[in-house]
């Protein structure tokens, strides 16, 4: 067997001690936190959509702080305005002249929570800068921070009072995640772990502690670390196998006959960028089969769309790309 | 001398009608109905000669019989249906004798708006002789036959074509297509679409082998394959030498990992 070369296995290492730190704090969300981490490893960015409570503030709250990046968080509402977001100019009263207020999307990693509350116009907003990675303020364009990272969250569209993110916009997201319950085993740690919280002592007062009190500032490694493993992801090796692995799923989901809106080459080229980071957090130097299967579901989900015929049948987009995946290799 | 001449005044009073009646020759449009009343026919009651057949120029019918001194009054509905003038005795007959009544000089006139002899006659009509008739059965017991014989060869020659078709391309198994990318690989000379098309097979090949992976999804299944004891060996070796960038194993160590395949039946 090949061996991964040391600076790939320091890396994974490095890794490694962030899933591990995460752990310390959140219960049963490992994959989560691989799906951030990849996010963050190949620049792309994280949907997730999921019932609330189950820890999602938390989780980008202590990956912030492990990997010391900055961190800010949105709650989305219908009246929420595009310059809530990405800032605006203010005329200064006593300078008599305009001064530019950046708003909390120039941060690290931006948690927008309930993405779809908010109206079509600040949807796009906020998209057209993760796209872009540059806010337009007046006359005068800034950069974003980098790294520079959109973790959303979405209930389920069913609920009222949302607007479904359209196609075009829902593709931005280089992964789309699903999040479950916890295990019954996960559940009861999460429960033994609460009753421990204790209270904490201010002042004259006290306050029941929460689990964000456990988050500390103590980063794991150096932002230099996290470059190093945003460098040794694109250094992962992709055969030309592999390739031909991932166009096959993508035109697979083209051809069927149950889907309208098949995979974007987007998509193609998120799932062989996302399994490179996967690859490298699991130490390997190269990207397998596994790893496409293993995000197929986050990738392509999203992206594809179910025909009025197949959706008149009963069918899910979930079974007919676990069938499109099963029929690949069969 | 005066008596006389009372008795000449009396009678001419008392015939004036009936000489008005039989001397007045009614006249009436063509077609359209007349009524002629009180006319004056001597001698026993009369009737109308029957029709014989179209031809005939009036058609008079007897609305009532009146009794008159030797003969009767009689009020007639008569239809003109030729132009020109009719004598009426031509189609009145006495009913007890059955002789034409003759001496009733009362004319029908019938007249028309144009000239005489210049309408047109109907001409008769031609007589079609039916097609041929009957026959019926005959023709559905043909008919029947003919369908029968058509959804006959309509449904054997759909068994034909899909016979010929399963029979001309009968689709590769798996293992047929697993055979092939094998024998291949064994010559040296796979292309990278055939060996990723080797990986997928030989990835199905276990999913399918191993018991409870079958219904599994793709991606927890393959997780389980790397880490079976039976199917891992292969399926890592095999990763290597397809993904590595400096695999370790050669492409002679790997074929006689994939013989059993070359060889293997569905």
């Amino acid at each position: 067997m090949s061996t991964p070369s040391e600076s790939i296995g320091d890396t994974a290492a490095y890794l490694q001690k962030i899933r591990d730190r995460v752990g310390q704090i959140i219960v049963g969300q490992d994959v989560v936190v691989e799906r951030t981490l990849i996010a963050l490893l190949t620049s792309g960015h994280l949907l997730l959509e999921g019932m609330p409570g189950l820890a999602k503030t938390l989780l980008v709250n202590t990956i912030s702080k492990a990997l010391h990046l900055d961190f800010r968080r949105v709650q989305f509402t219908i009246d929420l305005l595009p310059s809530d977001i990405l800032g605006s100019e203010i005329l200064d009263e006593k300078s008599g002249e305009f001064r530019t207020h950046k708003g909390p999307i120039f941060t690290n990693l931006l948690l927008t929570d309930e993405i779809n509350r908010a109206a079509p116009k600040v949807q796009g907003a906020l998209l057209e800068s993760m796209q872009e990675r540059k806010v337009t303020l007046g006359n005068e364009t800034f950069s974003l921070p980098t790294p520079f990272l959109v973790i959303a969250t979405q209930n389920p569209i069913e609920q009222s009072g949302t607007f479904e993110l359209p196609e075009a916009q829902l593709d931005r997201f280089m992964l789309c995640h699903r999040l479950g319950y916890p295990t019954p085993d996960e559940e009861e740690e999460i429960l033994r772990r609460n009753l421990n919280l204790g209270v904490e002592k201010k002042g004259s007062g006290a306050v029941a502690r929460t689990e964000f009190d456990l988050v500390t500032d103590d980063s794991v490694g150096t932002p230099e670390d996290l470059v190093h493993a945003m460098e040794a992801t694109h250094k992962i090796h992709v055969s030309e196998v592999l390739l031909k692995h991932v166009v096959d799923i993508v035109e697979r989901t083209r051809q069927h006959p149950d889907l309208e809106l098949g995979c974007s080459p987007r998509a193609g080229i998120s799932l062989l960028k996302s399994s490179r980071a996967r690859a490298l957090i699991h130490g390997r130097d190269y990207a397998i089969p596994e790893d496409l299967f293993a995000l197929a579901e986050d990738v392509c989900l999203h992206r594809i769309r179910l025909s009025y015929e197949a959706l008149a049948e009963g069918k899910t987009p979930q079974a007919v790309l676990q069938q499109i995946l099963n029929d690949s290799i069969s | 001398m005066i008596r006389s001449l009372l008795l000449f005044i009396t009678l001419a009073f008392f015939q004036i009608p009936d000489l008005k009646s039989q001397i007045s020759n009614p006249t009436s449009p063509l077609g359209l109905p007349t009524e002629v009343t009180d006319l004056y026919i001597p001698g026993s009651k009369i009737e109308v000669i029957p029709r014989k057949n179209s031809d005939s120029s009036l058609v008079i019918r007897i609305l009532e019989i009146k009794s008159a001194a030797d003969g009767f009054r009689y009020d007639l509905d008569i239809y003109g249906l030729d132009p020109g003038t009719h004598k009426l005795s031509d189609f009145l007959r006495y009913a007890d004798s059955k002789s034409p009544v003759s001496n009733l000089p009362v004319t029908f006139t019938v007249t028309t708006q144009h000239p005489l002899d210049t309408l047109p006659k109907p001409s008769d009509p031609e007589a079609v002789p039916p097609e041929k008739l009957g026959g019926y059965k005959t023709l559905i017991i043909v008919l029947g036959i003919l369908w029968l014989i058509i959804l006959l060869l309509i449904i054997f020659y759909r068994k034909k074509q899909i016979a010929d078709f399963t029979a001309e391309s009968p689709p590769p198994t798996l293992h047929e297509r697993l055979q092939v990318l094998v024998t291949n690989a064994s010559r040296g000379n796979l292309t990278d679409h055939e060996r990723a098309s080797l990986e997928r097979l030989v990835l199905g090949h276990w999913k399918e082998k191993l018991p409870g992976l079958e219904n599994l999804p793709a991606a927890r299944a393959l997780v389980q394959l790397r880490s079976h004891p039976e199917a891992s060996p292969l399926i890592l070796k095999l990763e290597e030498w397809l993904h590595a960038p400096a695999p370790s194993i050669s492409h002679e160590e790997i074929l006689p990992l994939l013989q059993p395949f070359e060889n293997s039946r569905s």
